[in-house]
């Protein structure tokens, strides 16, 4: 009997009927496996913010001000306000089990990360005035009789301390256009490739 | 991917397909798996395709860039022993069959090729001329009689 590979070959695949392994059930890890890969990164972005809180904690220090412990610890609240929200917000991703069809994931997973990422926008926004709002009033009763240049030891700055009250406006119209030029960056970064997926799937399914 | 598709573009090349990734699959799970991508990208790259060649070529060619990719991806599973035992193949629905075993000692065996050697020794089984094979993998063409040489030696030895 001839072995050579080339008879192997073809005697091996004659009348071989192939069965066809299905296509759908490829997209059910690619979902996973990509909206894993989307929660590691939102992760970082959560536990960035424990060396970012003792770095604020550490210039406030080196700042040598009046009270700088107390600032210190001031400053870095808003750091773990977020830290602790961003836990909860991942512990919620996290939730979210793979139990009807790739496309049903997809579509929920994008959904809740709009929210959170639109939720966490207007919470910026709106955290400045709530948060900056009691420090301009401690500064001036506390400062009361000051001028904003003595305060900051800018000389010739001689303003009456009433006009840090300015802040206000200012502060949040930039966190306004920080918040809304970074959300619209992450969501489209995020929705994206799912969109992508999603799209994929639906034409799958024509 | 729509039915028609599948069933013009696909379904009468799936034995090429089939082929290819049981090659580069190293389970049952693996090979649907490559099957699988391997089907997508031809849907995914469909416009790509000029008609320069056959459209069976173009299948050829996506099949291995797809199984060549996803080896490399996989580069840790790479098998240290040279024992053919060592290598799990593919279940066959008809894995009884005299030709099934030998056919399954040749998946065997070019599994211990390199990535490239088997591309070219799939490629020559398939009855692809030397011209094909040299287009397909971007080896140059007079080299290609030699290594088909060489890879079956090589394969003999094995499955010896």
């Amino acid at each position: 009997m001839d072995k050579s590979i080339e008879n192997i070959w073809k005697s091996g695949y004659v009348n071989k009927e192939f069965i066809l392994p299905k296509i759908e059930k490829m997209y059910n890890q690619k979902s996973i496996s990509y909206v894993e890969k989307m929660i590691t990164g939102f992760k970082w972005e959560v536990y960035i913010l424990i060396p970012a809180t003792a770095l604020i904690f550490l210039f406030n220090i080196w700042l040598e001000n009046d009270n700088a412990i107390f600032w210190g610890i001031i400053s870095s609240i808003p750091c773990v306000f977020w830290f602790f929200l961003g836990k909860e917000q991942l512990k919620s991703l996290k939730k979210h089990d793979y139990l009807l069809s790739s496309y049903d994931y997809l579509v929920s997973i994008r959904a809740k990360l709009i929210s959170i990422r639109k939720y966490n926008r207007n919470l910026a926004i709106f955290s400045i005035p709530i948060f900056l709002f009691p420090m301009l009033l401690y500064t001036y009763y506390n400062q009361a009789g000051k001028t904003i240049g003595e305060i900051f030891g800018v000389n010739g700055f001689n303003y009456s301390t009433i006009y840090l009250f300015l802040l206000l406006p200012i502060f949040t119209l930039l966190i306004v256009i920080i918040a809304n030029i970074n959300y619209k960056i992450v969501v489209t970064k995020t929705t994206t490739g799912i969109d992508a997926l999603i799209s994929e799937i639906e034409e799958l399914k024509e | 991917m729509s039915s028609n598709f599948h069933i013009t573009f696909i379904q009468p090349y799936a034995g090429i397909i089939i082929k290819i990734c049981r090659a580069y699959s190293h389970s049952q799970e693996d090979f649907e798996d490559l099957y699988q991508e391997v089907c997508l990208q031809v849907w995914r790259t469909k416009e790509n395709f000029r008609g320069n060649s056959e459209w069976s070529t173009w299948i050829y060619r996506i099949s291995l860039n797809v199984c060549l990719t996803i080896q490399k991806k996989e580069a840790k599973r790479t098998f240290q022993s040279f024992s053919l035992d060592s290598v799990s193949e593919v279940q066959s629905n008809d894995s009884s069959s005299y030709q099934e075993e030998s056919l399954s000692d040749l998946y065997k065996a070019i599994k211990h090729l390199s990535d490239i050697d088997k591309a070219i020794i799939l490629l020559y089984l398939e009855e692809k001329t030397y011209k094909e094979i040299a287009e397909i993998t971007g080896i140059n063409f007079s080299h290609i009689g030699v290594k088909i040489q060489r890879i079956k030696n090589k394969l003999k030895k094995l499955i010896k």
